[in-house]
């Protein structure tokens, strides 16, 4: 046979450091795709940028079946209790990107109507600036993303 | 169109299970009792935040309430506060699949209320870069509304597309999308000899892309069976709900801004409009199709006609930044510099102007009062007046014609909700 | 490049005929005429079914913040005709202290939501509107974002939120922002 030949008959490392290297490899985002952003995002799907080479191209649009929320665009006071409430349907262990400058604070628009960064309303963990950010730049939030999957530990 | 229906229709083609079978039946019939579904803002194919309230007899829509304004950003407010020159970042984000088409009917009304025009060049310029963002609008159209009825190959084929356009996009105004790029009198920058090139060899390429998706699409028995008297709207009813755009000329109304009103150079260049006949989803996609089609053809002329000179009259100076390096150097231009950023005020005045974006008719209505910024900026959408067909298109219908119907109106909410 | 007033044929004893009158011309060339509100019905409803040219299809509702003056709320229609493409353009007053002027829906459909927005960016009242309610702002909102005296950074615009998630630390946001160059003349 071929490539297993090399491989060895164990293979030790530890439980926590699999399964992060399973979860990193099949993120499954759950796009929150609010407006001008949600175009660059759907062209990170496509084929220029394929975030399907990182496993993360299962879009699912059901917050129970996903771990990263990415909120691209912009978020006004109507929509952010869906977007709190669908947060809050995610089951753990689950990340928030937050894409471009609207959702990270307000972007260009300091009114009535839109909440001044997502952060108010849910906890994130990664900022994209830019309006609207490269897909490029956001594949990049992936694998820093995918980095910071591997610090978790199993065990809190 | 019409050999398409016959070869479709031929008595070997298969029965189309017939709507009207859906409808023969009475509420309460199935003694199924009215349930409400709220198709929820946050959903893949609603195609941005908007919620249906659906009251359904089993899978019979008996009557769909859309519910906007997840997506408000204020921005005719904004329009009162902020300066003329910065609120050509506003007009991008209104329809954010084509943007710079937003930016060309917010400069033509600012430029009538100024009395400028732009250039011989300008114009076929903002010509090129309209149809190069029709295009772009009507492919993620096609990729989106495709994929939510199956045709999942479609959208990769779109978006490779799409990165031809913003490839282009990307050398001439430095930006992907929400370019920012128009400005009164001019544009912020020209065509360089290979962009020209570029834009000729997409006109040659793009064709063979469309003609592959309508091999997949146009005869398929899937596609029309989904489409096919799905989301009609007759003719009057089109005309009352103010439909504009594809979704007007679906049902058979021969209207274009571009050809009606013409503006920029359109009357100089030698195009079709596509008209429909029935008014549903088909037809909108035939129109739609065939849009893209006539949208090569008017790049192809516009960029061969385009004359040489400057991009921005000497009078429209007065209106645009002049570059940096001349700010530094010249006392004019300093001057110039100063007034626009600080003082730029346009005369008293109220006009409308409209232009035929990809969604339909999108008007500016703006009110000066000799101010610096507007006293009401006013944006006609026409994904707004669009989106109020989304009723009368639905009763009556099966729920899984929801997608159907949502994907043939086309509209985007960054427009209905401005 | 200002363009020139042109009227079509019946429009000018159609608006005569509704009590109304032409306001001066504008750079963009569509003739404009003022009417009180209680004949607005009558006179879009001729300019919609003739005799002369048809205008069939309202393009456009809203409403302009004329704040202090009195009567504080002045609407426009933007009525177009599809056989030439040509426009006109109304505007009425809306009457009282509770802003009221008669709905067009059952003239165009399409006035609908034209006028819930209206009604929901400046409280501008439509008597037999079928359904009026707040459409771009939330059914419970209580204030009329684009009237004048409201300002653009709004007025607790996180009630609503905190009333659903309450006990949630709002960031440092909403503060009055700091604007240079600002309109008016």
């Amino acid at each position: 046979m071929g490539l297993e030949k090399s491989f060895p008959e164990f293979v030790t490392a530890p439980l926590g450091w699999l399964v992060n290297w399973a979860r990193k490899n099949s993120i499954w985002p759950m796009p929150m795709g609010l407006s001008c952003c949600a175009i660059e995002m759907m062209a990170m799907a496509g084929p220029r940028f394929d975030v399907a080479r990182f496993g993360a191209e299962v879009f699912r649009f059901s917050p129970r079946q996903s771990d990263v929320m990415i909120v691209a665009g912009t978020v006004t006071w109507k929509m952010a209790p869906i977007v709190r409430q669908v947060y809050e349907q995610i089951p753990d262990p689950k990340w928030v990107i937050s894409m471009g400058v609207c959702a990270s604070s307000g972007g260009l628009y300091r009114n009535y109507a839109v909440v001044q960064g997502v952060d108010n309303i849910i906890p994130v963990d990664f900022y994209v600036p830019a309006c609207p950010p490269r897909p490029d730049a956001l594949l990049d939030t992936l694998l820093k993303l995918q980095d910071k999957m591997m610090t978790e530990k199993l065990k809190p | 169109m019409t050999e398409m229906d016959k070869a479709i229709n031929a008595p070997d083609a298969g029965a189309a299970p017939d709507a009207e079978s859906a409808r023969d039946t009475e509420p309460g019939d199935f003694g199924v009792e009215q349930t409400t579904l709220y198709m929820g803002p946050q959903h893949p194919a609603t195609h941005g935040v908007l919620q249906i309230i659906l009251t359904l007899e089993g899978e019979k829509i008996v009557r769909a309430e859309p519910v906007v304004g997840f997506l408000h950003r204020g921005k005719e407010k904004h329009g009162e506060e902020l300066n003329y020159t910065q609120y050509i970042t506003f007009t991008d984000r209104l329809d954010y699949c084509s943007s710079m088409a937003n930016n060309i009917g917010y400069a033509l009304a600012v430029e009538n209320l100024l009395g400028i025009e732009c250039t011989e060049r300008c114009q076929y310029f903002r010509v090129i870069i309209a149809e190069l963002t029709r295009i772009a609008s009507h492919l993620i159209w096609l990729g989106t509304s495709a994929i939510d009825l199956g045709a999942i190959t479609i959208y990769f084929y779109t978006f490779k597309e799409r990165e031809d356009i913003y490839d282009i996009f990307d050398q001439i105004t430095g930006l992907r999308m929400n370019n920012m790029f128009v400005r009164f009198g001019g544009m912020g920058g020209d065509i360089r000899p290979d962009v020209a090139d570029r834009i000729r060899k997409f006109t040659d390429d793009f064709p063979k892309t469309l003609d592959t998706c309508e091999t997949l699409l146009t005869r398929n028995r899937i596609w029309w069976q989904r489409t096919r008297d799905v989301a009609v709207i007759s003719k009057e009813d089109a005309i009352d709900l103010g439909l504009t755009g594809p979704n007007l000329r679906g049902s058979g109304v021969e209207y274009d801004l571009r050809k009606d009103n013409p503006y920029l150079c359109y009357d100089e260049i030698d195009f079709d409009v596509p008209y429909g006949e029935e008014g549903d989803a088909y037809d909108r996609y035939l129109v739609r199709m065939e849009e893209m089609r006539q949208s090569v053809r008017i790049i192809r002329q516009a960029i061969d006609a385009m004359p040489e000179g400057p991009v921005f009259t000497d009078e429209a100076r007065k209106y645009i930044l002049p570059p940096k390096n001349r700010v530094y150097e010249s006392m004019e231009e300093l001057i110039h510099q100063f007034k626009i950023v600080t003082d730029l005020r346009l005369p008293v005045g109220q006009v409308y102007k409209a232009t035929e974006v990809p969604k339909g008719e999108l008007g500016f209505f703006i009110d000066s009062r000799g101010g610096q910024s507007a006293y009401r900026m006013r944006i006609r959408s026409p994904s707004f007046t669009n989106l109020q067909a989304l009723p009368k298109m639905a009763e009556g219908r099966l729920l899984a014609d929801m997608t159907s119907i949502i994907g043939s109106l086309d509209f985007v909410m960054g427009e209905v909700d401005r | 490049m200002t363009e020139e007033t042109q009227f079509p044929e019946g429009l000018k004893e159609r608006v005569a005929a509704a009590g109304g009158e032409f306001l001066p011309a504008q750079p963009d060339g569509i003739p404009t005429a003022r009417v009180e509100a209680g004949a607005l019905l009558d006179l879009l409803g001729a300019l919609k079914t003739g005799p002369g040219l048809r205008y069939e299809m309202l393009t456009d509702v809203f409403g302009i913040d004329e704040y202090p003056q009195t009567p504080r709320f002045d609407l426009v229609y933007h009525l177009r005709a599809l056989s030439t493409g040509e426009m006109v353009r109304i505007r009425a007053f809306a009457q009282g202290d509770d802003h009221k002027i008669p709905s067009v829906v059952g003239l165009f459909g399409t006035a609908d939501w034209h006028e819930r927005e209206a009604y929901d960016m400046m409280g501008i009242d439509f008597t037999g509107h079928p359904d009026l309610k707040r459409i771009l702002m939330p059914l419970e909102y209580e204030h009329h974002p684009l009237r004048k005296d409201f300002p653009l950074e709004g007025i607790e615009p996180e009630k609503l939120f905190k009333k659903r998630f309450p006990g949630e630390s709002s960031g440092s946001m909403h503060q009055k922002p700091q604007r240079k160059g600002q309109g008016g003349s």
